[in-house]
C-alpha cells in the first residue's frame, strides 16, 4: 500500500514473529502486534484479563519467537523483593559473599499476576524496570538487554489482589486485554494442538541482533511537527477533561510517541501518521487514566476523548 | 463546607477595602460616627477571632435605628451629601453585623463601587482620583478572587494573577470610559451643593491696597492660575495680569470701587492681531477674572466693567477654565468719561504736603513730562525695591519718597498714582499678578507674582499703563522676583536655583496643571465646544445617539475582536491547506472527514465509496503524507494532484 519502508533493515523477521505468535494467540492478531510493538520500542507490557484467556502463553510465545532467555515469577502474597533480584550467600571456600542473581536476571521476566505481591516486592520490580539496573548491597549491576517485563495481572476487583499505584502502572508503556477469542478461533483452538507442546517445539524466529536492529529503526521513524502537534493535542485533552484524575504525564506522551513509531515501523512506513497514533492510544493511555467516577481505568472514556480530538 | 460561607480572609479583605474608601470621608463625618464605626468594624473583627454568634435581629435593629436618628439630629435631614453619606456609612457599618454569607459580602462589594463615587463628590484631585482607581482595582480583585472556586488561598502569587486581571479589566474597560466621560451629556451647575470646601479660606488679592498687602503675598508659593498661550510667548515684562482696579485713597488704604458692567470704555487694538491664550483660575472666592492687559475679548463667564476689568457672574468658587485674548499693544477709554476722570483725580484733604507740593509744581509741564519727571524722581531718590520695607507713618508717600526710601510694588504704585492725581493727570492704581514661571507648555503664576502697576490716562492715548516698579527695579519685571530681592527670604518654590525638589515640584504641577485642564475643566460648555466640533449641535438628536453609542460599541467590538483574534487557531500550513481542499471536493460526494478520523481511514472511506478515483485518491494520500508528515516535500506535486482532482 505504501511504497516508502524503513531504509537498511529488512521487516521479514519481524512479519514472521507476528505470523508465529498469530498461530499461538488465535484470533488476535491486533493485541499480539501491540505486544510486538511494545517491546519494540523498548516499553514493558501489562497484560490485565480474568484468567484463562491466555496471558501467560503470549508472554511465553513472545520470548520464545524472538529466542530471548525467559524467567517466570508468580508472585505471590508472601514473597520477598530477594525473591525476584537474588542474595548474596557467603561462600566458605573463597571466604566472601557471593551474589545469586534473582530471576529478574532474565531478558525476558513474565511477573506473572503482579498484583497478588504486596506493594514492597512489586516497587522492587518497578525500580528495576525503570534503571534497568538493581542495587544490591551497596553493588549495582546491570540487566541484561533487551530486558522485557511482561506483567499479567487479574481485574483488581478479585479477591486478594494490591492494586498498582499510578505511579508504577505508569512504568508500564501498554496495557493490553485479551479477551475471550471469537467462535471461530476459540473452535480452532479446541480442535488443535496443545500449546504447550508447541511452545516446547518453537523455534526463534529473528536473532538479537535483528532485534536490537529493530529497536534501532524505531527511533529512526519520522516525526513530523504535525504528528507532534496531535500527540500534544490528545495529551492535553487528557488533561482539561473532567473525566479523569490526571492527564497523561510527559512520560506517557513519551511513551505515546515511541509506540506509534513501533507501529509505524510494523506497518513498513518510515514516518508516523496519525492513524498510528490512534492505533496505540488506548493502549497507552487506559491504564494511566483513572477515571473519576469509578476511579478505574475506563476504555469507553479513552475511546470516546479518542474520536474528540480533531487531527490538527 | 459550605461555599456559601465566608472564610475569615475573605471577611478581613472586606473590612480593609470599606475602611480604605470611608478614609476620605473621615473628615467630613461627625467623631461619633467614626467612633461608632470603629466599634462596629472591631465588633466584626472581634467575632470572626472568637467565631462567635452573630448578633440577633433585635440588637441590629435599635443599633441601626439609632445610628440613623443620630445622623438625622447631626445633619436635620438624611439626604443631602454629607448627610447622605453619613446615612450610608452607618448602614455599611451595620450590614456588617449580619454578613455571613457571600451574597451578603458581594452586596457589600458592591456598596463599595457606589462609596468609591461619593467620594468623587467631595474633591476632585488627581491624588484622590488615583487612590480610588487602587480602590477599585482591589475590590474588583476581590470580586473576582470570590467568583473564581475557592477564593483567597493564601498565596500571594495567586492574589497577584487575580489583581492582574482586575487590572487588565479596567484598562479594557478604559476606551468606554474615555468615551462615556467625553459624551455623556454634562449637567448644568451642581446636582446638589457643589464643594465649597475651600471657601474658608481666601488667598490672593483683595478688594482694597494697604502697605503691606502684597509684600505679604511674596511668600506664598500657592498658585493663583495657570496659562497656556496660543502661539508664542509673549516677552516677560509685557505680562500683566489685570486684576481690581483700585481708584478711590483714604490716604492709607487703596480700594475697589464696585465695579459698574452697565457700560465700559471702548478698546481699540494695535496694527497685531489680538493674542490669543487660555487662563486656569484656582479658585479665590473673588468675582474678579483674571486677564491678560489689555483683554480683547470678553468670556461668556464674565463681563467688562467700566474699569475695564473682566468681572465674573458670580464668584469664582471653583477652577475655572477661560478662553480669552488680549492685545499687547492698544488704546482704551480715549473717550473716557467726565465722571470717572474726575475720580481719578480725587485726593485726600490733608496729608503728605512734600509730595503735593512738589507735583504741584509740575502743572506747567505737558502730562507724559509729568509721568517721566515722577519717574525720574523715583530713580532720582534712589529708592529700593525690597521684600520688608519699613512701616510708614501717616504721610505714607512723604515718608517713603523722602524718608525710609525702601517700598515694595504697593508703596511704589500708591505713590506714584497720588502724585500724578496731585500733578492733576487722571492716574489709578490696577492690581494684578506679573510675570509667571514656565513650566513645559505653560505658565505658573504663583500668588508671590502679585503686583501693583499704575495706569495714567492721557489725553488721545487714554489709559496708559505705568509700573514705577520698573523704572525702579526693572530686574523685578525682567527676570521675576527672585531676582530683585534677597533669594534667602524667599520660599523654596520661588527661589532662582534649580533644585531637585523645586524641578519635582514643578513636574508635579504639570500634571495638576494637565488633570485641570482635560478632567475638572471638561464644562458643559467646553462638551459642547467638543462636540460642535464634531457636527453635533444638540444632545438629544438622532446623531448625538448614533455617535455616542456607535462609538462605544465600535470600542467594545475592537475590544472583542482582538481578543478573539488572538485566540485563534493557527493558520495550517501549506500541506494541510491543500488537503482540506481536497477534502471540501470530496465532500460533493458526501464524504466528510469525521472530527478524529486520519487522512488514511478518510482516504480509505473515499476510496471505497469512489472506486473509480482509486488511484487519483491514494496518489493524493501518498503526497499529502509525505509533504506533512514524512520529511517534506512534493507539496507542488499535490497542489497538481488536488487541482487535477477537481477536474
Amino acid at each position: 500500500m505504501n511504497a516508502a519502508t524503513p531504509s537498511r533493515i529488512s521487516l521479514a523477521p519481524l512479519h514472521a514473529v507476528l505470523a508465529q505468535l498469530d498461530d499461538f494467540i488465535l484470533g488476535k492478531p491486533r493485541e499480539t502486534r501491540l505486544a510486538l510493538a511494545c517491546l519494540l520500542a523498548r516499553g514493558h507490557l501489562l497484560i490485565e484479563d480474568v484468567p484463562g484467556v491466555g496471558k501467560t502463553t503470549l508472554a511465553h510465545a513472545l520470548a520464545a519467537m524472538l529466542g530471548l532467555a525467559f524467567q517466570r515469577v508468580q508472585f505471590t502474597s508472601d514473597m520477598l523483593p530477594a525473591d525476584l533480584i537474588g542474595v548474596s550467600i557467603y561462600d566458605r571456600d573463597s571466604h566472601a559473599f557471593r551474589f545469586h542473581a534473582g530471576p529478574v536476571f532474565s531478558q525476558v521476566v513474565l511477573a506473572d499476576e503482579i498484583n497478588r505481591a504486596t506493594p514492597k516486592t512489586q516497587s522492587a520490580l518497578l525500580e528495576a524496570m525503570e534503571e534497568r539496573q538493581v542495587t544490591l548491597d551497596g553493588e549495582t549491576r546491570e540487566l541484561p538487554d533487551p530486558f522485557f517485563v511482561i506483567a499479567t495481572q487479574n481485574p483488581s476487583s478479585q479477591i486478594g489482589t494490591f492494586p498498582l499505584p499510578e505511579s508504577q502502572l505508569d512504568r508500564f508503556l501498554m496495557r493490553i486485554t485479551l479477551g475471550y477469542p471469537d467462535v471461530a478461533a476459540e473452535r480452532a483452538m479446541l480442535l488443535g494442538e496443545d500449546r504447550r507442546e508447541m511452545l516446547r517445539d518453537a523455534k526463534p524466529v529473528i536473532s538479537l541482533a535483528e532485534l536490537a536492529d529493530s529497536q534501532h529503526a524505531v527511533r529512526r521513524v519520522h516525526v513530523a511537527p504535525a504528528l507532534v502537534d496531535y500527540v500534544q493535542a490528545l495529551c492535553r485533552a487528557t488533561r482539561e477533561a473532567p473525566d479523569f484524575h490526571n492527564g497523561l504525564s510527559p512520560r506517557a506522551a513519551l511513551g505515546l510517541l515511541a509506540a506509534a513509531r513501533a507501529w509505524a515501523l510494523l506497518a513498513g512506513r518510515d514516518m508516523v501518521i496519525p492513524e498510528d497514533v490512534q492505533a496505540v492510544f488506548a493502549a497507552v493511555a487506559t491504564h494511566r487514566l483513572l477515571a473519576r467516577a469509578s476511579n478505574r481505568p475506563q476504555p469507553e472514556l479513552v475511546a470516546k476523548l479518542q474520536a474528540a480530538v480533531a487531527i490538527p | 463546607m459550605n461555599p456559601d460561607r465566608l472564610d475569615r480572609t475573605q471577611i478581613l479583605a472586606l473590612l480593609a477595602v470599606l475602611t480604605g474608601l470611608l478614609l476620605p470621608h473621615a473628615g467630613r463625618l461627625p467623631s461619633w460616627l467614626l467612633g461608632a464605626l470603629a466599634i462596629l468594624f472591631g465588633w466584626r473583627i472581634w467575632l470572626i477571632r472568637t467565631q462567635g454568634r452573630m448578633p440577633p435581629k433585635w440588637v441590629l435593629l435599635p443599633i441601626t435605628f439609632g445610628l440613623i436618628v443620630g445622623v438625622f439630629i447631626e445633619f436635620r435631614t438624611l439626604l443631602g451629601r454629607t448627610g447622605g453619606i453619613a446615612l450610608f456609612a452607618a448602614l455599611i457599618g451595620a450590614k456588617l453585623l449580619e454578613t455571613r454569607s457571600r451574597r451578603d459580602a458581594l452586596l457589600l462589594v458592591y456598596l463599595g463601587y457606589f462609596l468609591v463615587v461619593t467620594n468623587l463628590l467631595f474633591d476632585q484631585t488627581m491624588a484622590l482620583a488615583a487612590y480610588l482607581c487602587a480602590m477599585v482595582l482591589i475590590i474588583t480583585t476581590l470580586l473576582i478572587g470570590w467568583h473564581t472556586l475557592g477564593g483567597w488561598t493564601g498565596q500571594w502569587r495567586v492574589a497577584f494573577k487575580q489583581a492582574r486581571f482586575a487590572g487588565v479589566l479596567m484598562l479594557q474597560a478604559l476606551p468606554v470610559m474615555a468615551l462615556l466621560f467625553v459624551f455623556f451629556p454634562r449637567i448644568e451647575g451642581p446636582l446638589w451643593r457643589l464643594p465649597q470646601d475651600r471657601g474658608s479660606i481666601r488667598s490672593g488679592l483683595a478688594d482694597s491696597m494697604s502697605p503691606g498687602s502684597f509684600s505679604n503675598m511674596s511668600k506664598d508659593d500657592s498658585v493663583a492660575f495657570r496659562v497656556s498661550f496660543e502661539g508664542e510667548r509673549p516677552a516677560q515684562e509685557l505680562l500683566y495680569w489685570r486684576g481690581p482696579v483700585f481708584l478711590d485713597y483714604d490716604g492709607r488704604t487703596w480700594t475697589q470701587s464696585p465695579p459698574n458692567a452697565t457700560t465700559s470704555p471702548r478698546i481699540e487694538g494695535g496694527t497685531q492681531p489680538p493674542l490669543r491664550y487660555a487662563i486656569t483660575l484656582e479658585p479665590h472666592q473673588r468675582p474678579w477674572l483674571l486677564a491678560l492687559d489689555m483683554p480683547a475679548t470678553v468670556p461668556d463667564e464674565g463681563r467688562m466693567s467700566d474699569q475695564l476689568q473682566l468681572v465674573g457672574r458670580r464668584q469664582v468658587s471653583k477652577r475655572l477654565r477661560l478662553e480669552l485674548s488680549a492685545y499687547l499693544q492698544y488704546r482704551a477709554g480715549v473717550d473716557e468719561d467726565e465722571a470717572m476722570l474726575a475720580r481719578a483725580l480725587v485726593l485726600p484733604e490733608e496729608g503728605n504736603p512734600r509730595a503735593r507740593q512738589q507735583a504741584a509744581a509740575w502743572r506747567t509741564l505737558p502730562p507724559q513730562a509729568r509721568v517721566d519727571a515722577v519717574l525720574q524722581l523715583f530713580t532720582g531718590q534712589g529708592l529700593q525695591y525690597t521684600l520688608a520695607p519699613p512701616l510708614y507713618g501717616s504721610n505714607a508717600v512723604d515718608d517713603f519718597v523722602y524718608g525710609g526710601k525702601q517700598g515694595f510694588c504697593e508703596h511704589f504704585a500708591g505713590a506714584f498714582v497720588f502724585m500724578m492725581r496731585a500733578a492733576g493727570v487722571p492716574a489709578r492704581v490696577v492690581g494684578g499678578y506679573q510675570g509667571g514661571e514656565e513650566n513645559g507648555d505653560y505658565l505658573i503664576v504663583r500668588q508671590a507674582d502679585a503686583h501693583a502697576w499704575a495706569e495714567v490716562w492721557l489725553e488721545g492715548q487714554g489709559w496708559q499703563r505705568v509700573d514705577p516698579t520698573f523704572a525702579v527695579a526693572p530686574s523685578r519685571i525682567e527676570e521675576g522676583l527672585a531676582s530683585a530681592v534677597n533669594d534667602s527670604d524667599l520660599p523654596y518654590l520661588l527661589r532662582l536655583d534649580n533644585n531637585l525638589v523645586k524641578r519635582a515640584q514643578l513636574a508635579l504641577d504639570s500634571m495638576v496643571n494637565g488633570w485641570n485642564q482635560w478632567v475638572i475643566g471638561y464644562t458643559p460648555e467646553r462638551q459642547r465646544q467638543v462636540l460642535k466640533r464634531l457636527g453635533i449641535t444638540d444632545l438629544l438628536s438622532g446623531k448625538f445617539v448614533a455617535v455616542f453609542l456607535g462609538s462605544i460599541g465600535l470600542c467594545i467590538a475592537l475590544i472583542a475582536g482582538w481578543l478573539l483574534w488572538r485566540m485563534r487557531p493557527p493558520k495550517p500550513d501549506a500541506a494541510r491547506q491543500l488537503w482540506d481542499s481536497f477534502c471540501r471536493r470530496l465532500a460533493a460526494y458526501d464524504l466528510v472527514p469525521a472530527r478524529a478520523e486520519g487522512p488514511r481511514d478518510f482516504a480509505q472511506r473515499a476510496m471505497a465509496r469512489l472506486p473509480q478515483r482509486e488511484t487519483e485518491i491514494q496518489a493524493i494520500l501518498d503526497c499529502y503524507l509525505a509533504a506533512r508528515y514524512g520529511s517534506g516535500g512534493g507539496l507542488e506535486q499535490l497542489k497538481q494532484r488536488v487541482v487535477g482532482f477537481g477536474r
